[in-house]
């Protein structure tokens, strides 16, 4: 279990550099969910998912001023 | 009095406000879910507050201490298990009360004696800060040095069990504070060539790894085991006065308790509840009503854990030593913004220690507001599936890593941190002392470096002060003290 937990948050953080935060807190999200906590309700998993990572987005890079980060590979809303 | 005016329009300007309320409220909601401490919510607000000036920024992290220590009642009474630490001792009646139907009693009770405990200590505080600072402004830097480390000692002697293992967590912390630059001589210490490490760590990402993750792998253990049954009473917004008639005494000392606890530095929340507990159960009239449901059970531990608050934040204010573990965290968050505190914070910033205080009141009003509206709520979030939580957690660890100074790199360090966490966890070696170490390592480190440099590389200089010496005194009698008592209890367990 640990280690699932921090194989995954090793993947997150490489992934983060590359594709930035909404893509790889998404997937980040639903592979806790479903391999490590083994859910299997993929449309409730993807739409928490998508809405958190798109929620933590706006929040903090739009409302508070902190930025998260963009991405070097592909960069999700780095103009807006 | 211009000050105090200032501060007061300060602390209630609208942002301000929105901020406390904001903390108070998420103080609350992680507090009373248990797997959730507010230590945690603390660490994890704080990247919420970078992009804010200091007095709402501080506003929001008193508003989450003011919070947590309050809504650990809420699982305690509903369902039986303490949200957080603190709140341990008042599931013995309050849990019992809620069984006999009177839940929203118990509920409301905690709130008012949680709220009359933090004003207790918050006016202690008030009376007593600008006289110990006075004191300490005299203090140089091998005195703050003998200070700093009376201060170490204590939380890792005093707060945990095994002297060893809290000492061995102090040092470890003191050490990860080491890596980076050196700030006087720029001189690179465990930085293994690389160039990201000579940054060093920042403290709120060694948080984060240590405090928050593996908590959240713990809930993540946890899943699919049957969730707690809670009490399905209609629970209603009261603040039942009149069954507090005759137990305003109790409240009163039960607020003194946890002061002086909290200004002690090594104990906190947990202590200070089970020593109400103890003395309200001893000096009660009825003293076997206790567990099973009697509203002093409930009044007294939850009224001494908020007084912890303003104990603990006499000597945190006054001489930059926390008094607990959740101080440490603030006084963390203080360094961030740039505020040191100690002697000198109320020479230069005496308008945010002023505003500090109306913060506090401020959120003690809206704590009893949201318990009278919105108690309802409260024990809806109850239901939500800890795990989801979790998840959700493990992105705001990762955000607020990021967010301390953009930097990828400190995610992978939150993430080694967190091993770090879960390594320690495992081998029983407390994480709180490490915190201290992190917190008070460059305090340390720099006063003992300035007075050698005043000294001339001389270590007379610690020597010759009378202060110095009562508190390296002290630090002694701490530590002997633990040794003596361990070495007693391996002597009586060998002879029984």
């Amino acid at each position: 279990m640990a280690g699932a937990v921090f194989a995954l948050l090793v993947l997150y953080v490489l992934l983060l550099d590359k594709a930035g935060f909404v893509i790889s807190t998404a997937a980040l999200m639903v592979a806790a969910l479903t391999v490590v906590l083994r859910i299997r309700r993929w449309l409730f998993v993807a739409v928490f998912a998508v809405a958190f990572s798109i929620g933590c987005w706006v929040v903090f890079n739009s409302l508070l001023g902190i930025p998260l980060p963009p991405g070097t590979w592909i960069a999700a809303g780095e103009t807006r | 009095m211009d000050v105090v005016l200032q501060a007061i329009a300060a602390a209630t300007a609208p942002g301000v406000l929105a901020a406390t309320t904001v903390g108070a409220i998420t103080g609350l909601l992680v507090s009373a879910i248990p797997g959730l401490t507010f230590s945690m919510a603390l660490i994890l607000v704080m990247p919420f507050t970078f992009a804010m000036d200091p007095i709402p920024a501080i506003a929001m992290l008193f508003g989450v201490y003011s919070g947590g220590m309050t809504g650990g009642a809420v699982s305690a009474v509903l369902i039986g298990i303490p949200g957080t630490p603190s709140a341990a001792a008042t599931v013995f009646d309050g849990y019992a009360m809620a069984r006999k139907g009177e839940a929203s009693v118990a509920l409301g009770a905690s709130v008012i004696a949680s709220a009359f405990g933090g004003l207790f200590s918050l006016v202690v505080m008030m009376l007593l800060l600008e006289q110990i600072a006075a004191l300490a402004i005299r203090f140089g830097p091998a005195e703050i040095f003998a200070l700093v480390l009376f201060g170490l000692s204590t939380i890792c002697g005093l707060a945990e069990r095994s002297l060893v293992r809290g000492f061995v967590a102090g040092v470890l912390g003191l050490m990860i504070m080491t890596i980076g630059l050196d700030e006087i001589d720029g001189v690179g210490r465990l930085t293994f060539g690389t160039v990201q490490l000579q940054q060093g760590v920042h403290m709120l990402v060694a948080m984060i790894g240590l405090f928050a993750v593996p908590q959240v792998i713990e809930t993540f253990a946890g899943h699919g085991r049957p969730a707690p049954e809670i009490v399905t009473e209609d629970v209603r917004g009261l603040l039942p006065w009149s069954r507090l008639r005759g137990y305003w005494g109790l409240m009163t000392r039960a607020s003194i308790i946890g002061t002086i606890v909290g200004a002690v530095p090594g104990t906190g929340g947990p202590i200070a509840s089970f020593l109400a507990y103890d003395h309200a159960r001893r000096f009660s009239r009825h003293p076997e009503a206790y567990g099973q449901g009697e509203i002093g059970g409930v009044v007294a531990p939850e009224a001494a854990n908020n007084a912890v608050m303003g104990g603990a934040l006499i000597p945190m204010l006054s001489l930059g030593i926390p008094g607990d573990p959740a101080t440490a965290i603030i006084l963390g968050g203080l360094l961030i913004h740039g505020l040191q505190p100690g002697p000198l914070l109320l020479q230069t910033n005496l308008d945010v220690i002023y505003a500090l205080y109306v913060t506090v009141m401020v959120s003690w009003i809206v704590i009893l507001l949201v318990q009278v509206a919105g108690i309802r709520l409260f024990v809806k979030v109850l239901k939500v599936p800890a795990h989801l939580l979790a998840v959700c957690i493990l992105v705001l660890c990762g955000i607020g890593a990021y967010a301390a100074r953009n930097s990828i790199f400190d995610v992978y360090a939150m993430a080694v941190f967190g091993l770090l966490g879960y390594l320690l966890q495992r081998v029983r070696i407390p994480v709180a002392p490490v915190v201290l170490g992190l917190v008070l390592g460059p305090a340390l480190e720099q006063q003992y470096r300035t007075a050698l440099i005043l000294s001339e590389g001389s270590h007379a200089i610690f020597l010759e002060s009378p202060f110095a010496l009562v508190f390296f005194a002290l630090t002694a009698a701490v530590v002997g003290w633990q040794i003596w008592s361990s070495v007693r209890g391996r002597k009586g367990s060998a002879e029984a």
